[in-house]
């Protein structure tokens, strides 16, 4: 088996941008990182607000398995109220597994479940840059700290991506993240 | 030559080849999954990224008619669908068959209504598998990268001159983001000629009348044509995977070979699924077991006398349909695998799976290996993971 494999799994709600922060990370893999990257996000009948869930494997070598993610190594959590829709985010996850979470208040409930958490309150980074909750840039500022990604291969790949608008905000937030971004 | 890197989900690697095959007319009719095609290729005719003309039509009915006249003028002409698309389509398709047009039309697999679905089966493609277009089903973005471009070389080839579909899973490829190696402008101009047609085609210096009514005394040997292109294109399709090979260094075949060196179980599909079969292969191997897969590159034409060959020795043969097949014995792949085996000395089962959207994980795959290698000779087919209470979903009581 490969051990390289990362079977990351990203949970958010809609217009939080969970897909466009895979999307990003894969470019990032892929372009910058030397490695392999597959998006596996789920689409359905897409409402802002509704539960989204986007799957994302980064490997060494090219990935062959063309199936969502059921026993995810990563989960990255971008709406800390999603409990309460309903979503468990400990489903599937094995002893190695890891959580990278956007809190504002504490990560106990996941203390017993995740092997490592890193926390970051990324709603209130996103509040203080945007005026808005959009919490998927800080996010990946967070999932850099996991050094599965490179740091600067994602802020590279935000460049690329947004070349049209004025960019700093990005990049800043993303530093910011990753500078605040705790490991429990 | 490797090619640069780009990250490109199915839809954007189907667009990206039509750009760089000089496509200069696409009518299009947007529909789930394979919209963002269409959107790309809009944008990039807008742009002026691509020198052609756009015409957005009212039905899909209309897209493929709209693109057989911009064909027969003499220009590479192009629209893509999916699902019911393809099905609005069916008049049609076996006009550009029939005109001998080398069409090349990617889709994005999705299942048939009803019930009515968004997602991947292979029903939409299945139901036209006998209407005159070579189809091609892709495992991945490279795939429809690679098979796109060869579809154009081989169905514009004067032996063939046949349309093809390359087909790709509905959201399981059309929107997988991926790390694919494609080719620059100058080297598919290197790999694709400049487009001449070598048949049929509108010339008002020299007037012709195309698809009139053709009496039974031509009808047959119109269509004996036809069944002789397709002969040929078992030749010239590994020609052209040659070629491509030389220049591109990826390699292709009408069917793909995953470790059967000494395989004594084996699974044969289609699409995406080979890659998690192959996945499974890996780690069944590893315990020791004498598994194998083969993925079926091109499916019309069918190439049974190779198949034939590579399965003569393989115990035990299990093939995966991810489309239903009402009616029959088995489903469409497996009827035409079973024709090619001896059932008294080799163990054969057909599974469904995978419809409408319904992940085949590894899971799927892992049940497949444990019952193949268990279960007896099964007459039909099996529904692998139909859930135990499916005859009570949904069923509604009518009061008397």
């Amino acid at each position: 088996m490969s051990t390289n494999l990362y079977k990351i799994k990203f949970y958010g709600i809609g217009g939080q941008g969970v897909v466009t922060a895979t999307n990003i990370l894969c470019n990032a893999a892929c372009l910058y990182d030397n490695k392999y990257g597959k998006t596996q996000p789920s689409y359905g009948h897409e409402r802002r607000g509704a539960p989204v869930v986007s799957d994302l494997y980064i490997d060494d070598k090219p990935i062959q398995i063309a199936s969502f993610i059921y026993k995810p190594n990563v989960v990255v959590l971008l709406d800390p109220h999603i409990k309460d829709k309903g979503i468990d985010i400990t489903e599937g996850i094995q002893p190695d597994t890891i959580l990278v979470i956007n809190s504002n208040y504490g990560t106990t409930i996941y203390h017993e479940s995740f092997k490592d958490i890193y926390v970051l309150n990324a709603t209130k980074l996103s509040l203080e840059y945007f005026k808005v909750d959009i919490p998927n840039i800080p996010m990946l500022g967070a999932f850099a700290k996991t050094g599965i990604v490179k740091l600067s291969s994602i802020e590279q790949t935000i460049i690329d991506n947004f070349k049209q608008e004025p960019n700093n905000a990005n990049i800043e937030i993303l530093n910011e993240a990753y500078g605040k971004t705790k490991k429990i | 030559m490797k090619n640069k890197i780009h990250v490109l989900d199915g839809n954007s690697a189907a667009a990206e080849v039509i750009k760089l095959a000089r496509v200069k007319v696409i009518a299009a009719y947007p529909i789930t999954p394979i919209s963002p095609t269409i959107e790309i290729l809009s944008e990039m005719v807008d742009s002026g990224a691509m020198n052609a003309r756009f015409i957005r039509v009212e039905s899909e009915h209309t897209a493929i008619s709209y693109i057989i006249g911009a064909q027969l003028t003499g220009v590479r002409a192009t629209t893509a669908t999916s699902s019911v698309g393809l099905a609005l389509m069916h008049e049609v398709i076996g006009v550009a068959s029939g005109c001998r047009l080398p069409i090349v039309m990617p889709i994005a697999n999705r299942a048939l209504v009803s019930p009515w679905s968004l997602w991947c089966d292979h029903q939409d493609s299945m139901a036209e598998r006998d209407s005159g277009w070579i189809q091609f089903y892709a495992e991945n973005v490279q795939e429809v990268v690679d098979l796109m471009i060869m579809a154009y070389n081989i169905a514009e080839n004067s032996s063939v001159l046949l349309p093809v579909m390359v087909c790709f899973d509905g959201f399981l490829v059309s929107h997988s983001k991926q790390l694919v190696f494609l080719p620059e402008q100058k080297e598919v101009d290197a790999f694709l000629q400049e487009y001449k047609p070598k048949n049929l085609h509108l010339n008002t210096e020299k007037p012709l009348f195309i698809n009139n009514l053709t009496s039974p005394e031509d009808f047959s040997e119109m269509r004996y044509q036809q069944e002789i292109a397709f002969e040929n294109a078992l030749r010239i399709i590994p020609q052209v995977q040659k070629k491509y090979f030389d220049q591109f260094e990826r390699k292709y075949g009408l069917f793909e070979e995953y470790r059967t060196e000494d395989a004594k179980i084996i699974i044969i599909c289609l699409g995406s699924m080979a890659g998690t079969v192959k996945y499974v292969v890996d780690k069944k191997r590893k315990e020791g077991l004498k598994v194998a897969c083969i993925k079926i590159t091109s499916f019309r034409p069918f190439p049974y006398l190779e198949l034939t060959e590579k399965l003569n020795n393989i115990q035990t043969i299990g093939v995966i349909d991810r489309s239903a097949g009402l009616g029959a014995q088995l489903g469409s792949l497996a009827l035409e695998i079973k024709s090619l085996i001896n059932i008294n000395n080799q163990k054969f089962v057909n599974y469904i799976a995978g419809l409408g959207g319904r992940d085949i994980t590894e899971n799927t795959i892992e049940n497949i290996f444990n019952d193949l290698k268990t279960s007896n000779i099964e007459p039909s087919k099996k529904w692998i993971d139909t859930s135990p209470n499916a005859c009570k979903i949904r069923r509604i009581e009518v009061e008397k």
